[in-house]
């Protein structure tokens, strides 16, 4: 599944990152390569560096907040 | 500041939506040689019960989008587990006859099905950068942006 290594790079590294919680953080493999003020900032440096490899961009929080929606609108999950 | 006015449906308050790559990826595309995929026109539910905004997986397949984040989704179908989804980002228009309103790289969720008349739900997070008036007795709507 996509970002898998990624995703479970952000979960190790998380406690190292939360000294910028609410920023965003952009993960490809293994490595933390930076975090960012903005989403797009995150987004726009990951395809500078990585064109159209994957890569991860996620929101630091120490807890994650869910997104809600009163509709049921069936997501996709990733499990 | 361009105002949308349209009718409240029996689904609600509807939009229309231009739907592309973003910015970012558009230009990384355009680097690679690769070919920028067609936009994608989309109608759009208004709704403020949604965190985000998020389109039917079918209707955004043209796009060849890749997976570039994830979020915790809770919905009435799942209960209070949150269940984990993919976001991907895009370039979305408010549609406008004079001035849409250009959003370069919005992080969106996709979902299996909504309705036959719409394939979008504009969450708070454009709803953010609006105005949204709803006139129940006079049955329309407006977005100021």
């Amino acid at each position: 599944m996509a970002l898998e290594q990624e995703l479970a790079t952000f979960e190790r590294e998380l406690p190292r990152l939360l000294d910028r919680a609410g920023k965003f953080v952009l993960i490809k493999g293994e490595d933390v390569v930076s975090t960012w003020e903005t989403y797009r900032d995150a987004i726009q440096e990951g395809y500078r560096l990585f064109l159209l490899e994957p890569f991860l961009v996620k929101k630091i929080q120490a807890h994650e907040v869910p997104h809600l929606f009163t509709r049921d609108i069936k997501p996709i999950c990733r499990s | 500041m361009p105002i949308l006015n349209g009718p409240i449906t029996s689904d609600g308050a509807i939009i229309e939506l231009v739907v592309c790559v973003s910015e970012p990826r558009r230009q990384a595309l355009q680097n690679a040689g690769k070919p920028i995929p067609a936009p994608v026109v989309i109608r759009a539910l208004i709704d403020s019960g949604a965190t985000s905004t998020n389109m039917v997986a079918s209707v955004i397949q043209p796009l060849g989008l890749s997976a570039s984040g994830t979020v915790q989704v809770i919905t009435p179908s799942t209960g209070l587990a949150p269940v984990t989804v993919d976001q991907y980002d895009v370039s979305i228009l408010i549609v406008h006859p004079e001035m849409g309103k250009f959003f370069d790289t919005v992080p969106i969720l996709e979902c299996q099905t909504l309705s036959s008349d719409f394939h979008a739900l504009l969450g708070r997070d454009l709803l953010n950068y609006c105005s949204f008036f709803y006139d129940g007795p006079g049955q329309f709507f407006s977005l100021a942006f």
